[in-house]
């Protein structure tokens, strides 16, 4: 019997929810994730819907891993319109609501209209409950977490707490949706979209509905062989220090974000790495549903001017962002801002360059004390950081305008100010490395139709796909054929309802999905699966608006680097030229970059070819090859 | 390879991950002085580590594909090997190799 799945819908406008079977043909064709919320989200928000329109779905989601014995399964995709470029948004988080969810027999929620107040979503084995969550009001997540469990007499292991903190109920672009201790779905302001729809909380107690596994005996084979494989990946960097142990790495090699983009030379990278903190800090592991890799850990500062300080252990993204990009060069004020990042409910990535662009700004004379309202803000400043954090969340004077992120503040501000702000032109932001030293991600981000990397990753290698490898990372035609191949992988991946450093053997992998779904998924099915969601997510973004134009970064962010181990190098030499050969090779127009009436039958999307037939007519996008 | 006093020399250090599984050294990593002839090549260098080492052909170079593995990155002198000449740059006499880990993660 293959794998079904049931989404709850809950209407804010009406105070009511519901359930839906997937039909199994939806099911087969999207999954689960990312895919299932691409699905959704053409069905049911149409051009003219905007990221604040109450007919703006969230679609949280997760797969058909989720809630198995397989390591790290409790992941949700979430899938929506968002602000910070008004086009989709796919995000993740791990932790346990994917796992729960499944447990209560869901394979995830569609939230729709806007509700009377803040709200809160309660799931459990009763049902649904639509809740009253004024009290909540201006809580920062970890509070938010500890006071819901606190009255319903359960631990974090029992109740999924996952919610938003003051900055998205004060709608601040890049708010995200943060939970189950440290776990974030970040990108293009979800938290934002929850604010405007009113919510404030979503929980999911542990049920007792096992997940549908097809054959048990083949699952049995592969989970240990896929966990070893996760936890030998890579020299075994992510299983034995995090995330956070790649920062030195990324310094030396110059893709750490520094200063904002303003040198690629840290010399105090040591002193903010994750060795550092697990070689001098208190900690504990702090694992996600059935994980074995452990690499999420809670901590206890134990040095410094914020010894005393617990939270969670700062991931690679925090630490770059809330470090280095800031010029802090002490572990403790690293872990402190990025644990009040989280807890106050932003994304760290486009916090860091926001708060990097104004250090900057104001170190430069661009900005003054008196358009800060009275804030001094300097490189290695933990201070003044957190007092610019605490305006933006709660939209207070200057934070009013810089809750808008960093393109629209920089534009605000204009002048020179403008060209140091790094983002891309679509409005959304990178992840936190120095792309100039990393072209692939840099081309990938902006021309994303996810709101984040699209094909990229460390996490996997085209090897391990059986694909063409890598010879020359600033190789421009290399770049193109690397993306092109691995085109796919990552949307597949997100629709499991995994973790992705559980996730590094793409054959173990697929054949855990093919154990547990009973479908029959090789690599090859997955990448057409994968690039299915990709296409009719482009399609979308173009139905909804997308300018192709833009798909470029901004002055600072495709700038040569004057440092370090990438100095001089510059992609914007081969920009145009990678963009229509990506476009080609991908089976899109080299033009604005629709997908041709030929790779949408391909991926069985044949529904498609009249709406970008009239996409083209009506915006003059011509079909050129 | 031992160090030759008679030898011109380059340094080659191991950093976080690579070290502690090539070197069996700390994350803070090792440095080896490695004696070249006149005409070596970063390819003659890395061809030489990987015939010697199964896990530095495993993690780092690929012999038959004659590339650095994604798991790794090479810095000469301060700079990226791509922007730096690439596997075909003679070394010289002094020179400063960085072994560090790949990009990694991300969603």
């Amino acid at each position: 019997m293959p794998y079904t799945g049931r989404m709850l819908r809950v209407d804010l406008s009406r105070g009511t929810s519901s359930v839906e079977d997937v039909d199994p043909d939806v099911l087969r064709k999207w999954i689960g994730g990312t895919g299932l919320g691409v699905h959704y989200l053409m069905q049911e928000v149409p051009p003219g819907v905007e990221w604040d329109d109450p007919e703006n779905r969230v679609i949280i989601s997760t797969g058909p891993l989720a809630g198995t014995r397989v390591s790290g399964t409790g992941t949700v995709s979430a899938v929506f319109k968002g602000p910070m470029n008004n086009l989709a948004g796919a995000t993740q988080a791990n932790g346990y609501l994917g796992a729960f969810l499944r447990s209560q027999g869901y394979l995830g929620i569609i939230l729709q209209g806007k509700a009377d107040g803040l709200k809160r979503i309660a799931i459990d084995e009763n049902g649904v409950r639509i809740t009253d969550a004024t009290t909540y009001a201006g809580l920062p997540v970890w509070q938010l977490e500890d006071t819901i469990r606190g009255e319903e007499g359960l631990t974090d292991k029992q109740l999924s707490v996952f919610g938003i903190g003051p900055a998205g109920e004060h709608k601040v672009r890049f708010s995200a949706l943060v939970g189950d201790r440290g776990h974030v779905a970040s990108h293009n302001g979800i938290g934002a979209v929850l604010g405007e729809k009113g919510v404030k909380a979503i929980t999911c107690k542990r049920g007792k509905v096992r997940p549908h596994v097809a054959d048990n005996a083949k699952l049995n084979e592969l989970v240990k062989p896929l966990f070893v494989d996760a936890k030998e990946f890579g020299g075994g960097a992510i299983f034995n220090w995090g995330t956070g142990g790649g920062v030195s790495g990324a310094a030396r090699g110059g893709w750490l974000p520094i200063k904002n983009y303003t040198t690629s030379i840290f010399e105090e990278h040591e002193k903010i790495s994750g060795q550092y903190l697990r070689g001098n800090f208190e900690w504990k592991t702090n694992p996600c549903w059935a994980c074995q890799m452990g690499c999420c850990k809670l901590m206890t500062v134990t040095e410094g001017p914020y010894a005393g300080y617990s939270g969670e252990e700062p991931e690679y993204e925090g630490l770059a962002s809330m470090a280095s990009q800031i010029g802090i060069t002490e572990a403790g004020a690293a872990t402190m801002l990025a644990n009040e990042c989280d807890s106050l409910g932003f994304d760290v990535n486009e916090l860091g360059w926001l708060l990097g662009w104004v250090i900057e700004c104001f170190e430069r004379g661009l900005l003054t004390k008196e358009q800060l309202d009275g804030l001094e803000p300097r490189w290695n400043d933990p201070e003044n950081a957190l007092a610019l954090m605490k305006k933006i969340a709660t939209r207070d004077g200057c934070g009013d305008w810089l809750a808008e992120g960093v393109m629209r503040a920089s534009r605000h501000v204009g002048g020179a100010a403008g060209d140091a702000a790094i983002y891309t032109l679509k409005g959304h932001a990178p992840r936190s490395h120095d792309h100039r030293a990393r072209w692939a991600e840099m081309f990938d981000t902006c021309l994303s139709s996810t709101s984040t990397i699209e094909v990229t990753s460390g996490g996997i290698q085209t090897e391990r796909l059986g694909l063409a490898p890598t010879k020359n990372r600033f190789d421009p035609d290399e770049i193109v054929e690397q993306m092109s191949q691995l085109n796919g992988w990552h949307q597949f991946e997100d629709s499991l309802g995994i973790c992705r450093f559980d996730f590094t053997n793409a054959h173990l992998g697929t054949a855990t999905v093919s154990a547990v779904s009973g479908y029959d998924i090789d690599v090859q099915e997955s990448l057409k699966i994968g690039r299915r969601i990709s296409a009719q997510l482009r399609v979308w973004s173009f139905l909804h608006g997308m300018d192709p134009s833009l798909e470029r970064p901004s002055t600072r962010y495709g700038s040569v680097p004057v440092d370090g181990p990438a100095q001089g190098a510059n992609i914007m030499d081969h920009w145009d030229r990678m963009v229509k050969e990506y476009r080609k090779k991908i089976g899109f127009d080299d033009g604005p970059g629709l997908p041709l009436p030929e790779t949408l039958k391909a991926l069985d999307l044949e529904e498609l070819i009249p709406v970008v037939e009239q996409l083209r007519a009506e915006r003059g996008l011509a079909a050129t090859r | 390879m031992a160090v030759d006093g008679q030898k011109q020399t380059v340094s080659l250090e191991y950093y976080s991950w690579i070290a502690t599984q090539l070197k069996n050294a700390e994350e803070r990593g090792t440095t080896d002085h490695l004696p070249i002839e006149d005409g070596t090549t970063v390819r003659d260098l890395l061809r030489q580590l990987a015939d010697e080492s199964p896990k530095f052909a495993e993690l780092v170079y690929d012999c038959a594909g004659d590339r650095i593995k994604e798991y790794a990155a090479l810095i000469l002198n301060g700079q990226t090997i791509e922007l730096a000449g690439g596997l075909d740059r003679t070394l010289a006499p002094g020179d400063q190799l960085l072994l560090l880990p790949g990009f990694a993660g991300g969603a």
